[in-house]
């Protein structure tokens, strides 16, 4: 097969306040380890904005990313209501190489519904921002099925998937909201988990990510290379389809 | 930065390992309960290990661990259908001591298809120390099998304590710590440095990058088997696990083969 060019979704960056075996920290050390993987562009977010604070963590992405060609930021957001999202929010997305958000309903103490973020959420549809939504962060299905059904539209990109229940949970909301994909760093993990998901629904719903640097990259490039799919679906899972919806966000 | 990995580079470029045929330790087949496992029948299994290099595969079916039912004889059917590729482990049920009775009476015929015990104690939910498990321990003993544990970290039924009383028990056979006490690595490591018939195993440790590498430095490649659950994991994504590891070769090749053929020579049949 062709060199395929890989856009990772799921790279996050800092050092956990609990130690962990693995982390980078500074641009260097992450441009190092895309080089090292042949990982041409990846789509980043900090472990502060998780355990430290929303803003806090946004202003770390916000240092990493900028006039960094080969990094994009993502943020995570607060309900507008505390005021903690700040005013032009979207205008800051887009002055700062931010191009994706993510939710941390339960660490973050709030609830990820119309009624706490009204008419954020329909801009951020309208502007076809990704919400990133990782199971691993704490975001549970029920959460995930209830939102989409109040915003079908949304452009999201479900992620770190882990194994059980892994189809019957992702393929319903595949299946019925047609701007949902799955990351692929645990998609990869479950035996043939990629193949069975293009097979039902096309190479068009799974995007390549990784979960460096807590997961070891070659694992999941690997699953992708060496997956029985023509050359096209493994570079649109690679990087097209993730570029295609970087491309599409309307700031 | 890393170590330059003629594995690494061979698995890229053609999805398996010329001269290291990979043996897989701790894998599965048929349907669960909790997943939808797209390739779990012999037929897909065994294709897909022919792709990417494994060589065989030791199983234990889950209807022989999950439903009594059907028990050990949908392991042995599919080992004889494949007896290039698989072999068994016979499961070990301690609420049906009377199963394990029939099916080892005639070992000498069962000893082609199962090569060890499994024991499931966190789902069958009696202690591994347990009573009703001396039957299975004494009979992995005498015969000096391998006894794939499944372990998990604070577990009461499975865990480092529960394993450190049989390991004291039990020093004949030989005792794989499958998924290496997930969780409570530390107490998994001293386990192995206590008792020389403990063994590390990699199933669903390989999803958190660097504890192989502390597993490594800590008590030796010789230690550390490669298992994988499969057909719940996939070969590319945990071979590849094991090729990012930032280990020697030496290493991958004892983890992947080597230590599997010592531990079990009859494998290479």
């Amino acid at each position: 097969m062709k060199e395929i060019k890989l856009w990772d979704a799921n790279v996050r960056v800092g050092r956990s306040l609990a130690g962990a075996r693995a982390a980078v920290t500074g641009v260097d050390e992450i441009l190092k380890a895309l080089d090292h993987y042949g990982i041409e562009k990846a789509l980043v977010w900090h472990i502060a904005q998780f355990e430290y604070s929303a803003s806090e963590g946004n202003r770390l992405v916000r240092q990493l990313v900028k006039n960094q060609k080969r990094l994009v930021g993502c943020w995570a957001v607060l309900p507008p209501t505390t005021g903690e999202t700040g005013e032009y929010f979207f205008d800051r997305m887009k002055e700062n190489n931010i191009a994706a958000l993510r939710f941390f309903p339960e660490q973050h103490r709030y609830l990820l519904r119309r009624r706490v973020f009204g008419e954020f959420l329909d801009q951020v549809v309208a502007r076809r921002i990704p919400v990133l939504l990782s199971v691993k962060w704490g975001v549970t299905w029920p959460v995930i099925y209830d939102l989409l059904e109040e915003y079908p539209e949304m452009t999201c990109l479900l992620c770190d998937l882990g194994i059980w229940g892994l189809n019957r949970y992702t393929w319903p909301l595949v299946s019925s909201f047609p701007r949902v994909y799955l990351e692929s760093s645990l998609l990869s993990l479950s035996d043939g988990g990629l193949e069975a998901t293009v097979k039902q629904f096309g190479a068009g719903r799974v995007i390549f990510g990784t979960g460096f640097p807590e997961r070891y990259a070659d694992a999941a490039i690997l699953d992708l290379l060496h997956a029985p799919l023509t050359d096209e679906e493994k570079n649109l899972i690679a990087g097209e389809n993730l570029k295609r919806l970087l491309a599409g966000v309307k700031l | 930065m890393k170590r330059k990995s003629l594995l690494r580079e061979e698995f890229y470029k053609q999805g398996y390992l010329s001269d290291t045929p990979v043996y897989d330790l701790h894998g599965h087949m048929g349907p669960v309960a909790g997943i939808h496992l797209p390739f779990c029948e012999p037929e897909a299994m065994v294709q897909r290990m022919k792709t990417s290099g494994v060589r065989k595969l030791v199983f234990s079916h889950h209807a022989a661990l999950m439903a009594p039912d059907i028990g050990n004889r949908a392991s042995q059917e599919s080992v004889e259908r494949y007896p290039d590729f698989l072999r068994a482990y016979l499961a070990f049920n301690p609420h049906y001591p009377g199963v394990f009775h029939r099916e080892t009476d005639g070992w000498e015929t069962g000893k082609k298809f199962f090569v060890g015990l499994k024991l499931l104690s966190d789902y069958h939910r009696v202690c591994l120390s347990d009573e009703r498990y001396r039957l299975a321990w004494e009979f992995a003993d005498s015969l000096r099998l391998p006894v794939l544990l499944h372990t998990w970290g604070g577990s009461g039924y499975d865990g480092p304590e529960q394993v450190r009383l049989v390991a004291g028990r039990y020093q004949q056979c030989q005792i794989l710590l499958g998924h290496s006490c997930h969780g409570d690595w530390q107490e998994a490591m001293a386990l192995v440095k206590d008792f020389p018939h403990v063994y590390l195993e990699l199933c669903a440790v390989l999803d958190e990058r660097g504890i192989l590498e502390e597993m490594v430095r800590r008590v030796g490649s010789e230690r550390i088997i490669f298992g994988t659950d499969f057909p719940w994991f996939s070969y590319p994504y945990y071979i590849g696990a094991v090729l990012d590891a930032d280990i020697e070769d030496q290493d991958r090749v004892r983890i992947l083969s080597g230590n599997a053929l010592r531990l079990i020579p009859s494998l290479k049949d």
